[in-house]
């Protein structure tokens, strides 16, 4: 048996420093200025303790790595050969899904609502955002961008000519478009890195845009007041405003302000269930066939034929619809957005959700969403460590599945000979 | 059915083709034979309109191909097997053959093409669900003319199909040619493989530094002295 003593003693050293200055120091305000302190010994205590598991986990890293090996990997990809089987199982899943979302409202707590419509947001961002990345391979790390010029379109529309959020959702899916389309003609020739840096600053420009346009946007002060989504006209407040009516009024029932979280909800269930399908269908298309294509080889494709032209900025635009669709429905449900809400680390967020769960993949990016948009919002009492575990858990995704939660999967079968 | 005349190609200030001047005439087999960096491909990039030729006028089917795009072009009846086979890797040998028949909107035209492919290469029937990427390198080079026949060419490109491959791959390929041109498919092919390529070819030319030096029938040119000497290995 090898015992690394000396990697051991490094690793433990790393740990007792790194951790004694984030962990055994605080800044504390004594009057008017800063001092440091030490921390309680418990702290202490547990900085030592962890600096002596790296260090024997290091010194006996074969046997315990042979301990872990026993343990069962996580296999999810074991599927079903069969593909009209498989195709059934699947729609069995997908109908247990939804049935699954479409009761939930009814029994869950009201911030469990909330929350849920946040995933249902992030669902719609991420499936719009896998058309870009994971189906048509290009990197675009400006994605929020989009996200905000859908939220802004409804705030403004409504701000200044009282539109409602029928029209508004349209009209910000057709604005997100054509920003979209925008972006799509100066990054043609870009690939890779290149790419990821335009859009990177693309999606800051706009929010920096947002941000100084104070005439018209507010500035950093944001818009308040955004109308909620109503129901046929039905709004769902204590009071009706002039020449509407209430919902509660309407059914002839007493008001209860939940009734508007589980309607935002199902609203958003509504357009998750719309993105879903329309993606799906597009998939299935010669445009998403020639997405794939354009993520495997360009020049194959201009073999082909193809115009690479077209096909990116399809990719673009339709990308860019959803998370139009996505703005502004987010607009409606808060009320009041400001530039804040639409920085870098909402794009790196929503790629997160992409990649984790599995390029291309429908399913994949659905479950990725939920796990990351729930697993913070549970974290919440390890508010400091709340980053720490997202970094733990990427890392030991990349070890166990760097390719997915749910990778895309091709029908899969050998012909016998 | 197609003419090169006087074309020149640079890549920056750089002349990589000069005053090219071939013709590939319905039904046969020409190739184009020359030493690494000779040109070869270049010509045939140039052909497809990336780069575009500086001057000189390419002609094919009565159409002037200059000024086009490599899309346009690719959609006129023309099809190319790339250098280095450029198989779309993750997806499956049905999805790239598909790919190949993306303008053509009819399914069952399709179908009657992808039959005919896979009866030239039943391989690929063998392997019709599996990613293109997990095949072997003859498998690819197939599956890439496959891919190009799937638009139903009159004119068939290709780009050094021997690139890499074991002899008896390269055989079975060069067969396939030999049929393709029986069904009245017009073959251009560019290699590196000399004595395979004349061999099957009704006429060649032979390119050096960027000029063709040498155009004569593919039986003629083996046994020319030069391009025993120069390409042959003695």
């Amino acid at each position: 048996m090898r015992l690394y003593f000396k990697s051991a003693i490094f690793s433990a050293i790393v740990v007792l420093i790194l951790s004694a200055v984030l962990l055994g120091v605080r800044l504390a305000q004594v009057g008017t200025e800063l001092t440091l302190v030490g921390a309680e010994d418990s702290v202490l205590w547990k900085v030592a303790a962890a600096s002596l598991l790296i260090f024997f986990y290091n010194l006996f890293r074969d046997p315990i790595e042979r301990v872990l090996g026993l343990i069962p990997k996580p296999t999810l990809s074991a599927g079903i050969r069969d593909i009209s089987q498989r195709q059934f199982v699947q729609r069995i899943v997908w109908c247990f899904l939804i049935a699954a979302a479409l009761i939930f409202p009814f029994i869950g707590s009201r911030s469990q609502i909330d929350l849920a419509t946040l995933v249902l947001i992030y669902v719609m961002l991420g499936l719009g955002l896998n058309i870009v990345v994971g189906l048509a391979g290009l990197l675009d790390l400006g994605y929020v961008g989009f996200y905000a010029v859908g939220a802004y379109t409804y705030a403004m529309l409504a701000l200044y000519f009282g539109v409602g959020f029928w029209t508004g959702l349209i009209a910000a899916g057709i604005m997100a478009a054509f920003f979209g389309f925008i972006l799509g003609f100066p990054v043609l020739r870009l690939r890779g890195d290149y790419l990821a840096i335009v859009t990177l600053g693309f999606g800051e420009i706009i929010r920096i845009m947002l941000n100084n346009l104070t005439d018209w946007t507010g500035g950093p002060r944001g818009i308040g007041n955004i109308p909620k989504p109503t129901l046929f006209n039905l709004e769902f407040s204590k009071r009706a405003s002039e020449g509407s009516q209430t919902f509660h009024e309407f059914f002839g029932i007493a008001f209860n302000s939940n009734h508007r979280v589980m309607f935002l909800y199902l609203l958003a269930l509504v357009l998750v269930l719309i993105t879903v399908f329309v993606i799906n269908r597009l998939i299935r298309m010669p445009i998403g066939r020639a997405w794939e294509a354009m993520r495997e080889d360009e020049i194959a494709c201009r073999a082909l034929g193809m115009n690479p032209t077209n096909i990116k900025l399809s990719a673009f635009t339709i990308g860019a619809t959803f998370a139009g669709f996505a703005g502004s429905f987010f607009a409606a449900r808060q009320g009041f957005i400001s530039p804040e809400s639409f920085t870098f680390i909402e794009s790196a967020i929503i790629l997160a959700i992409v990649v984790l769960g599995g390029m291309g993949s429908q399913i994949g990016v659905i479950l990725a969403a939920i796990v990351m948009t729930v697993l913070p919002e549970m974290a919440r009492e390890f508010n400091e460590y709340r980053m720490l575990l997202f970094g733990l858990m990427m890392v030991l995704m990349m070890i166990w599945r760097p390719q997915g939660l749910l990778p895309m999967k091709r029908p899969h079968m050998e012909l016998k000979p | 059915m197609l003419v090169m005349n006087n074309v020149c190609t640079y890549y920056g200030k750089i002349q990589a083709l000069h005053d090219v001047s071939i013709q590939v005439n319905r039904g046969e087999i020409v190739t184009l034979i020359g030493a690494n960096g000779a040109g070869k491909t270049t010509l045939m990039m140039t052909l497809c309109g990336d780069p575009q030729a500086a001057s000189g006028e390419i002609i094919y089917e009565g159409q002037h191909l200059r000024g086009k795009t490599t899309a346009q072009i690719m959609r006129m009846g023309m099809a190319i097997v790339p250098e280095g086979r450029r198989v779309f890797a993750r997806l499956t040998v049905e999805e790239n053959l598909a790919m190949g028949a993306f303008f053509c909107d009819d399914k069952h035209v399709k179908n009657e093409r992808l039959d005919r492919v896979l009866s030239l290469f039943p391989r690929l029937h063998e392997r019709f669900q599996q990613r293109a990427g997990t095949m072997s390198g003859g498998e690819q080079q197939m599956l890439a003319i496959g891919r190009a026949l799937m638009s139903e060419p009159r004119l068939l490109l290709l780009d050094e199909p021997s690139l890499g491959l074991a002899p008896i791959i390269i055989q079975q390929i060069f067969q396939i040619l030999e049929q393709l041109r029986n069904d009245g498919v017009t073959v251009f092919l560019v290699e590196q493989n000399a004595n395979q390529a004349l061999k099957l070819a009704d006429r060649g030319y032979v390119m050096e530094h960027g000029r063709i030096v040498l155009e004569d029938t593919g039986a003629n040119l083996l046994s020319n002295e030069a391009v025993r000497q120069a390409y042959l290995g003695g």
